[in-house]
């Protein structure tokens, strides 16, 4: 194999490139992109188990009526932050570790085209997640207004939203990175042949979430920049006594936080949209139809964001402008899903591991964009908004549409970086665990949000008792299935199957990523591939 | 679109034995009947809820239906959807030998699917638009009330009647902490309920002192956010009496899961009675002197007295019952500077709040309730505080240093109440003839002051006579008909016109304000809204 100009001047032997350097301090420095796709990987397990366990917090609590585990103000904390680090901690970082490391793989480019920078944008993430974590300890605690961080409660708030909003900044900054040099690995890197409509999905659906993330990560910077501005420099953006709105907030944060939906979901659909064909052994029905929805996915993403608002008392052209474009939405995800059950259809369907997350994922998605499309229709969403239907809703999408893949993904790729095949028993037993779990914690909470609980409160009334405690006892189960997860994880890394992975460990699977050996060698396609 | 009501899940009844108590049994029932008996639970069981609360109000009703349709469409879709998949798992496996077709595109069907949701989007919509412009014209009120969300609790104005009060929270703080039973309403119930009447439009004047807050009661099908700064509005109209329940539903800090809303709609009857009772409680349109309690009263009896207060109007819920507050957010009171400083300095900050800060006023409690907290606070935990308060020393700093002139000072206070409002004590004037407000009918479209306008003149000028500084607020209306530029221009000819009687009659023009309304109409019907209220200024 020849060799682009590095500092590997021996021989070394046959094609094993792991010519690494072994210090410690690798982790600071280097700038491969597969060792920094691992750290993204490792550091977003961190962060879920944090966000986790708040989670757990939080539940612990709701478990029965009264006041037993946290005091209100933690309480508030707990939920703040836990969806905080669950989005920017957790499910986001994951997505750019899966980029990372398979992005470049499957275009056949060497590396990430700004590779120090990737060093950089990863280690922005660690001093704003001890900013976060930190936040639990100052005078005050941490942010308690929600992750949303309405003012003019986030106005109220003691050092610990200081502290979140110096985090945001910095995620925003890694994440605004990353996604430049997505966008231009992407653009510049592919293997000569690999034309734009020859891409795997996974890189499409990841270009466009990279444009979705530097056209609303300034936006939300710019909101929470407003906001510490209100809260030390006397500015009244969102004061009404000094000429501002509250509610303009609102306005300023959705057109962020609408997209970042799909930021989250774009990538994981791009993820079911490599495994299904493989594990049907049939290629992905609708390619081109496929790019196409998700990009008016993406665009109508900026035209939505208003729906979370219905109830600040929008104007009534307001709520049915909003409404009609929400309902829109259901179009080009409808196409989504029909496309991957084509794929399916008359397919060879095997159900390993990653295609039984991905079956999940598309069960746990599909309700929760039915569930969408309910608080789509404004008189219904008056009546769930900030209600646990609501809570039910968002991690029908999230856990399932982000967290499922994210697990697909691992069992899908693990094989390919850590050159062993993970255990499938037990990764059947941590799908059907987590599956039963999650319904378990969140199917009762729609029922809850219907008969009238609101989210973000830690006492209820007594109508509440039995649905909650239902719901608590199925997140400790999912929190267990994520310790089985990590076990297995480590089985796979130390060869605890002892089957090792071929190049291709999945024989219906296509692209480039496939014709490397597994493990990936530390340097792969130094020489680009020329795809027909 | 709409169904009839038997067609949804409301009537269905469980089938599952509902246990009580926390054993471990009833996790595992809890459990089992989350995997099994979902859609087998039903309204009837409220403790398994699984449906919208049933509906009082034609805008909740839609709601309720629009939730059944598009539950139903979307169920329906589901299992066709995954019907498919799962006949494709089942007979599309490589394990049954079954091969892989090729295809992978296919313009008809892709068109097809991309056509037929849109269509069920276009049946939704129509019922869905017909909801919102139900739900948001909120013209023709008949009667209108303003709420103000506060840190934690909600403020009713009757701002036509001339009253208001605050409702706050009334479990009490043993339940919360597990050291009594929990009762049905708990977390769900306040000491003084909104009350209106059964059938009536309701205008509610939506805002907020301190930050977001939501006025939501699921059964009226409203849930409008309170924005400070800003009034929105939302309506409903009752249908059925009884009392409805609803919560806070924009996170507003620590207690925001203990400013519950309670609604109780009342028969056109039982509300008058209640109006005229409370008019009479606040002393709406009565002229008497405030009652100063004079009376000092045994140190014992305010700090037994305080710590009831302290844990029922809201001084727990930043202060914390052992008054430690929350450490860089809400100050702790043991050990306070203020607290054991000056007392007028701590009746003051309890009278005005503390702008800028969750500390509001608390100037509806009476002088005797202030006048406990403050003692309580100033001798409760480590506090051992030097000076110390009595309902008079309140009473001085309510009124700006001094006790008003004509105060009728009462040696025999009234029995200690709690957090009640009636005690608003608005300064008015010492006892003499002349019982303002006074109105004046007109005719319809007519700006001329009607043959009976004499009695009411004759009120305001016994009131003027009987009070050197007192001056009066002239206020024209208009019935609800004919437009709006017309109708402002006729309510101020109106205003004009008894202005122009009251200076005939040698009343000088500086005590005569023409104050605007802040509707233009009201009142019960056509007859009664065309008027020019007196009132004392």
């Amino acid at each position: 194999m020849a060799s682009i100009p590095n500092d590997h001047s021996h021989d070394h032997g046959h094609d094993h490139h792991d010519h690494h350097p072994t210090s410690w301090t690798r982790i600071f420095t280097t700038t491969n992109h597969k060792d920094i796709g691992s750290m993204y990987m490792w550091f977003s397990f961190a962060m879920f188990i944090s966000g986790g366990i708040m989670a757990l917090g939080i539940r612990a609590e709701l478990f029965t009526p009264g006041l037993q585990v946290v005091r209100p103000e933690l309480f508030n904390q707990l939920t703040t932050l836990h969806g905080i680090v669950m989005i920017f901690g957790a499910i986001m970082p994951a997505f750019v570790g899966f980029a990372n490391w398979m992005l470049p793989l499957q275009l056949g480019a060497p590396d990430m085209a700004f590779a120090r920078m990737n060093n950089w944008s990863f280690w922005l993430l660690p001093p704003a997640a001890i900013l976060l974590i930190g936040s639990f300890f100052v005078p005050g605690g941490a942010a308690a207004g929600g992750w949303t961080l309405y003012p003019p409660l986030s106005v109220q708030a003691g050092m610990g939203m200081d502290m979140m909003i110096f985090a945001v900044h910095i995620m925003g900054a890694s994440s605004i990175m990353g996604s430049i040099n997505i966008i231009t690995t992407i653009l510049n890197l592919r293997a000569p042949g690999m034309t734009m409509m020859k891409m795997p999905m996974f890189a499409w659906t990841w270009l466009i979430t990279a444009f979705l993330l530097i056209a609303t990560m300034p936006v939300l910077a710019g909101a929470v920049t407003m906001l510490l501005t209100d809260r030390h420099f006397g500015t009244t953006f969102f004061n009404a006594a000094g000429g501002g709105d509250p509610v303009m907030f609102q306005h300023i944060f959705w057109f962020f936080g609408h997209p970042e939906v799909y930021i989250i979901a774009l990538p994981a659909f791009g993820v079911v949209s490599q495994i299904i064909p493989t594990f049907s052994r049939k290629p992905l029905f609708g390619y081109a139809s496929m790019v196409y929805a998700t990009a008016s996915i993406a665009i109508l993403s900026f035209i939505v964001w208003a729906h979370h608002m219905y109830t600040t008392g929008l104007p009534a052209a307001g709520q049915l402008y909003f409404m009609y474009a929400t309902m829109l939405i259901a179009v080009p995800t409808a196409c989504k899903i029909f496309n991957w059950l084509a794929t399916m259809w008359r397919g060879s369907i095997s159900l390993e591991t990653p295609m039984l997350f991905c079956l999940g994922f598309l069960f746990l998605f599909t309700m929760g964009g039915f569930t969408g499309l309910v608080l789509s229709l404004t008189p219904v969403d008056i009546q769930l908004h900030d209600t646990y239907y609501v809570v039910a809703h968002f991690h029908y999408v999230m856990v399932a549409g982000a967290l499922f893949s994210a697990f697909a993904a691992v069992y899908y790729w693990g094989p390919k970086w850590t050159g062993w095949m993970y255990e499938e028993k037990l990764g059947k037993i941590h799908f059907w665990w987590s599956l039963i779990a999650f319904n378990v914690t969140f199917f009762p909470q729609h029922f809850l949000g219907l008969a009238g609980m609101p989210r973000r409160i830690p006492d209820y009334n007594l109508q509440f008792e039995n649905w909650n405690a239902v719901s608590s006892v199925g997140a400790f189960a999912f929190g267990f299935a994520q310790i089985f997860f990590i076990v297995i994880v480590i089985r796979m890394i130390t060869g605890k199957s002892g089957i090792r992975a071929a190049a291709k460990p999945w024989d219906g699977a296509e692209g480039l990523e496939w014709t490397v050996p597994s493990p990936a060698p530390y340097h792969t396609f130094e020489t680009p591939p020329v795809v027909k | 679109m709409s169904l009839p009501h038997g067609l949804t899940f409301n009537d269905k009844k469980v089938v599952v034995t509902v246990m009580h108590g926390k054993s471990l049994k009833q996790l595992f029932s809890s459990a089992a009947v989350a995997l099994f008996g979902l859609v087998a639970a039903g309204a009837a069981f409220a403790d398994w809820a699984i449906d919208l609360q049933k509906p009082n109000s034609a805008v909740a009703e839609q709601m309720y239906h629009l939730h059944v349709v598009i539950t139903l469409i979307c169920v329906i879709i589901f299992v066709l959807v995954f019907g498919v998949m799962f006949y494709s798992l089942y007979a599309h496996r490589k394990s049954k030998g079954h091969k892989a077709a090729n295809f992978h595109e296919n313009a008809t069907v892709e068109v097809v699917w991309t056509v037929i949701p849109f269509l069920i989007l276009l049946v939704m919509a129509w019922p869905a638009t017909k909801a919102v412009l139900d739900m948001r014209d909120s013209s023709a009120p008949e009667m209108t009330i303003k709420v103000t969300g506060y840190q934690w609790k909600w403020g009713y104005d009757y701002i036509h009647d001339g009253f208001g009060y605050v409702s706050t929270l009334a479990t009490p703080l043993a339940q919360i902490q597990n050291q009594e039973v929990k009762g049905a309403n708990y977390l769900l119930e306040v000491d003084n309920p909104l009350v209106v009447p059964v059938g009536k439009k309701i205008r509610l004047l939506i805002t907020a002192n301190d930050v977001l807050h939501a006025w939501w009661v699921p059964a009226l099908g409203v849930k409008q956010d309170a924005i400070p700064g800003f009034i929105r509005d939302a309506w409903f109209r009752a249908d059925r009496p009884g009392i409805y329940r609803g919560n806070c539903a924009e996170l507003c800090g620590k207690e925001h899961g203990y400013m519950p809303i309670v609604v109780e709609v009342k028969t056109q009857a039982d509300y008058d009675k209640w109006l005229a009772a409370q008019k009479d409680k606040y002393g709406v349109g009565k002229v008497a002197a405030p009652v100063i309690d004079t009376k000092t009263y045994p140190k014992d009896e305010l700090i037994a007295l305080g710590k009831t207060v302290y844990e029922t109007a809201g001084c727990t819920g930043c202060h914390g019952p052992a008054g430690k507050g929350v450490p860089g957010q809400f100050p702790a009171l043991d050990g306070s500077k203020v607290v054991n400083g000056a007392a007028s300095d701590q009746i003051a900050l309890l009278l005005n709040g503390k702008p800028g800060t969750a500390m509001a006023s608390f100037k509806h409690l009476s002088d005797k309730d202030i006048a406990a907290v403050i003692d309580y606070t100033r001798n409760a935990w480590s506090n051992k505080a030097a000076e110390s308060a009595q309902p008079v020393d309140v009473a001085k700093v309510r009124y700006g240093g001094k006790l008003p002139a004509d105060a009728a000072p009462s040696a025999d206070a009234k029995p200690a109440e709690m957090a009640k409002p009636a005690e608003t004590a608005k300064p008015a004037e010492a006892a003499v003839p002349g019982a303002l407000p006074a109105k004046i009918y007109f005719a319809a479209g007519k700006k001329d002051l009607p043959s009976d306008v004499k009695v009411s003149l004759d009120a305001t000028l016994a009131f003027l006579k009987g009070r050197a500084n007192a001056k009066v607020d002239i206020t024209g209306f208009t019935d609800q008909t004919g437009n709006r530029e017309a109708n402002l221009e006729l309510a101020k000819e109106r205003a004009k016109a008894v202005r122009a009687a009251l200076e005939a009659a040698g009343i000088a023009k500086d005590r005569i304000n023409m104050k605007p309304p802040t509707e233009i109409t009201g009142g019960v019907d056509n007859k009664e809204a065309r008027r020019v209220e007196i009132n004392p200024a």
